[in-house]
């Protein structure tokens, strides 16, 4: 859906409510994903969805209501069941008025052509990764995506702001008969996806993970490639930096302010405009996003807030906020992390003795409160001695607090990379060098 | 809707598909919500449809929310022509398994449809147990959740099936975190992860005895503080239904799924140890450990009159006195398996998805046991209780679960309280370390409302039905 039709569509709504204040959000969304396993294409799918959400303000009771169909009948039905709930719910005291116009930046998300790319283009570069796959022998799985995605927001009180982001991915995954490897890529320009170098990779990686040797469970120095990182910071974000979390005296830095809660390598951003980011330039109340300071050389500075427990805590809106009544406060889903000046290759040439994680699988907070985490290596984990990477090793299950892993932090790399984890995330990371990383017990490959 | 669908299956057929199907879906979610007092209220209408054809013995997906006409030709020349482009990359083409065709309705049974209960009624009962939830200075939070569901859908292939199914679901809950400012903690009722949700109506919620738990479950929440944490070692452990279901879920069930085995999720979800070579071999279990897929279940998450394959609802052991058998299989990939039918595990998310293999309704059958006599059989060991924390590695083997509480036994008698639990093992050591399983008065259907797999990403829901069950000297407390 164009920015234009959004907009006509907020108006009808707002028209036709019969509350005093209310607010219209409206996505669309299309994607294209070419999915391939065992050298061939399993699913090939495109997805378009289009969905407005109406909220509905009767003084301090409030209601939302939303669909898919975007039809006048179905327009007029949102806005009556919002209505309908908002008559019916307890008055909130905590909900602020809607937001106005506020000054915005400016910021690049949306390119043509990785909106416009067809299944043709997905299948030549798939053909490329299959073709790749069997030349040497291996089996291979993966994906390769495009999508768009347009946001627009419009309340009673004047906002009216839109936003498009656009992003073309490929994750793909190189199996031996008892090893594999695995490498990503992403960005919102689909011809900036170096395929080549993902294929060989992840071919790489499937190819030195051949016969792996199990080591005993311990504490070891870990390498931690970017993907691996980012699934660190992913639980840092939710149980860390949300401001509701800190207000409420859940999260792990409560009342650390200006300590040093971390090794003073690592700075930590939130900032939707970085280049390698691909955020939007304000949150779900409308409010312009900023680029946050969260942790600078060590030291606690804040997490992100929205309107709502910005006013309870005495801070300021940082533009992290979801829709009102929130009760899940602010996710910093941006978060960048300060590169070092070393190389990958002059990090593993700079351990005696330690571990390479190319990637953590399914991930899961153990304790809140010191963010102890749990999950384990997968799709290429290496011995490394004396700088060099000796032999593959089978896959491990990690148990460690994800502040302590920061506060032994080492080395920080110089390449970012914007990473994602299994269960999301999406942060541009370093590979870190981190000692007294904590493996509790292994798996049998 | 008839008609509509047919302009799929004609414009498919014109463009020379050898199969084509259309899932037109309605979908009507609300959810009344309070945390700390604070209403939240939505209701969602997810509404569109999704077109699968095979072309040049490739399939082909596409899907709109725009349910009209005209959108439907064009999605299904979209369908058509990702086919074409699919089959350019497979290796051989689609072979789908036979199936009767089927003209026919399904619904949910159920007795008060939970859409009719009016949403003030509804916060006027969370309002009720927040009340008695945040009434100790030490819950920091109290949240509660009614959750109603509806999806009315309609099916039709090119084969000639033309399936109408109303699906309903009813869910509750609530929990209450504590905290003393250095530890966190949770109780949850009558199930972790917000709510525990069931296909029927509100006549569940009624008969949840929801206030009656709310002071026991903020008691719990607060004693946790100033409990021990729960000891590391060797101990039989009895693990409740609210922790054994996930259990289920993610050691027996993800394995079982035919495409992990077959590798499609090898990029992502992951794969699976028990291969192709398994099953009729595999000692997965004890004795006493007979494990069930039924989408025919009552109250089931995944019960169905029809996947999404247009298969019927079947029910079949996945394990059978310990020995693994069969697989969830779907209708293009069940010969894998060397099965001439589908075991009808296809299913999607919505309408914007294409189906793939998911686990149905997974559960492990009652044993014999009475309660009291496993507690007094298993003196100086534990039992934990409900699901907080998991994560299992890609093939299925290594897993490691935390719990909210866990209790040691005493003089045959739930004793001290423990805090952050975690048990840890390997998932055949474990099931062949069962020795026992309470009887079916124990017994107890167990939603999973948030099972992720696929890329793009899908959301499943499916039930485990079990009862507290006693494994032998597991590794507990791992995590310290
Ligand atoms: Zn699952």
């Amino acid at each position: 859906m164009k920015a234009k039709a959004m907009q006509a569509i907020c108006k009808k709504m707002l028209k036709w409510t019969s509350a005093p204040t209310a607010e219209v959000r409206i996505h669309s969304f299309r994607q294209g994903l070419t999915r391939f396993a065992d050298n061939s294409i399993t699913q090939n799918v495109q997805e378009l969805t289009d969905g407005v959400t109406f909220t509905a303000r009767f003084g301090n009771r409030i209601g939302s209501a939303s669909s898919t169909s975007v039809d006048d009948a179905s327009l007029k039905r949102v806005v009556s069941e919002a209505e309908r709930v908002a008559r019916a719910v307890n008055p909130d005291k905590d909900l602020l008025p809607f937001l106005g116009m506020k000054k915005y930046k400016k910021m690049l998300g949306f390119v043509r052509k990785t909106a416009d790319t067809g299944p043709d283009f997905r299948a030549r570069q798939v053909g490329k990764v299959i073709k790749a796959a069997k030349a040497k022998r291996l089996t291979t799985a993966g994906i390769y995506s495009n999508s768009v995605a347009r946001i627009a927001i419009a309340n009673t009180a004047g906002l009216f702001v839109t936003h498009a982001n656009s992003n073309a991915s490929t994750s793909i995954t190189m199996m031996t008969k008892d090893s594999a490897g695995w490498a990503s890529d992403g960005h919102r320009d689909i011809d900036k996806i170096p395929i080549k170098n993902v294929i060989d990779t992840a071919i790489d990686k499937a190819l030195k993970s051949h016969k792996p040797k199990a080591i005993k469970p311990g504490k070891y120095t870990v390498i931690l490639e970017p993907d691996a990182v980012s699934n660190l910071l992913l639980f840092l974000a939710w149980g860390g930096l949300n401001g509701l979390a800190l207000y409420e005296k859940r999260s792990c830095f409560s009342g650390m302010q200006n300590k040093l809660v971390v090794n003073p390598k690592i700075t930590l951003t939130d900032d939707a405009y970085h280049p390698l980011q691909n955020g939007m330039p304000f949150d779900w109340e409308g409010m312009p996003r900023q680029a946050v300071t969260l942790i600078e050389k060590g030291r606690f500075i804040d997490g992100v807030y929205d309107r709502g427990t910005a006013k309870k805590a005495k801070k300021k809106p940082t533009g992290h906020g979801q829709p009102q009544p929130n009760t899940w406060g602010a996710f910093p889903g941006n978060m960048v992390v300060e590169p070092g000046d070393a190389t990958l290759d002059e990090m593993i040439a700079s351990l005696d003795r330690g571990i390479l994680v190319t990637q953590f699988h399914y991930t899961n907070i153990i304790n809140p409160k010191k963010l102890d985490i749990t999950g384990m290596t997968r799709s290429g984990t290496f011995w490394v001695e004396k700088g060099k990477i000796k032999y593959p090793i089978k896959n491990m299950r990690f148990t460690q607090g994800v502040p302590l892993a920061l506060r032994n932090v080492r080395m920080v790399g110089k390449d970012l990379k914007n990473a994602s984890s299994l269960f999301g995330g999406g942060f541009v990371v370093p590979p870190l060098m981190i000692k007294d990383f904590t493996f509790s017990s292994g798996t049998d490959f | 809707m008839k008609k509509l669908c047919n302009i799929a299956l004609t414009t498919a057929k014109a463009k020379r598909a050898t199969y084509a199907d259309i899932r037109v879906i309605f979908n009507t979610v609300e959810d009344v919500s309070m945390k700390n007092g604070r209403p939240d209220v939505s209701y969602r209408e997810i509404n569109g449809f999704g077109v699968r054809v095979i072309v040049n013995g490739a399939w082909g997906f596409s899907s709109s929310s725009k349910v009209a006409p005209a959108q439907v030709r064009k999605t299904t020349l979209e369908a058509v022509e990702i086919a074409r482009q699919a089959a350019k990359f497979q290796r051989k083409p689609i072979r789908l398994a036979k199936e009767p065709t089927y003209v026919d309705f399904w619904a949910t049974p159920y007795i008060e449809d939970p859409f009719d209960v009016p949403v003030d009624e509804k916060l006027g009962l969370l309002s009720e147990i927040d009340k008695i939830l945040r009434r100790n200075k030490k819950v920091i939070n109290a949240t509660g959740n009614l959750h109603a569901w509806r999806e009315h859908q309609w099916m039709a292939t090119s084969e000639g099936s033309f399936i109408e199914q109303i699906l309903l679901r009813s869910g509750c809950g609530y929990s209450a975190e504590t905290s003393n400012g250095k530890i966190l903690q949770k109780r949850s009722y009558p199930c972790a992860f917000g709510r525990q949700c069931v296909t029927a109506g509100y006549e569940y919620v009624r008969a949840a005895k929801l206030i009656e738990n709310a002071a026991r479950t903020r008691d719990e929440a607060v004693a946790l503080l100033t409990a021990p944490v729960c000891p590391s070692g060797k101990r039989d452990t009895i693990i409740e239904g609210s922790m054994l279901a996930l259990q289920i879920h993610e050691s027996c069930g993800h394995p079982t799924e035919l495409d992990r085995v077959l590798g499609h999720e090898a990029n992502y979800a992951g794969r699976s140890f028990i291969t192709t070579d398994k099953p009729g071999k595999l000692k997965y279990g004890s004795d006493v450990v007979n494990i069930v897929a039924d989408s025919t279940m009552p109250m089931g998450l995944a019960t169905f009159g029809y996947d999404d394959d247009a298969v019927r609802a079947q029910r079949y052991y996945v394990v059978e006195n310990g020995l693994y058998k069969h697989y969830f299989t779907n209708r293009d990939l069940a010969h894998h398996a060397g099965e001439k039918r589908s075991r009808g595990c296809n299913r999607a998310h919505g309408y914007s998805k294409i189906p793939m293999i998911r686990m149905i309704n997974l559960s492990l059958l009652p044993g014999d046991w009475e309660y009291d006599d496993l507690l007094a059989d298993t003196e100086g060991g534990l039992v934990m209780e409900m699901n907080k924390s998991w994560s299992i590695d890609q093939m299925r083997i290594n897993f490691q679960f935390g719990c909210e509480a866990a209790w040691e036994i005493k003089n045959g008698k739930k004793g001290k309280l423990y805090r952050d639990p975690t048990y840890q093992g390997k998932t055949v050591e474990f099931w062949n370390s069962c020795d026992a399983i309470c009887n079916n008065k124990y017994w107890h259907p167990w939603g999973v409302v948030n099972c992720g797999k696929g890329q793009p990403g899908q959301t499943a829901e499916m039930t485990h039905g079990c009862a507290p069950s006693r494994f032998r000297n597991l590794q507990v407390g791992i995590a310290r």
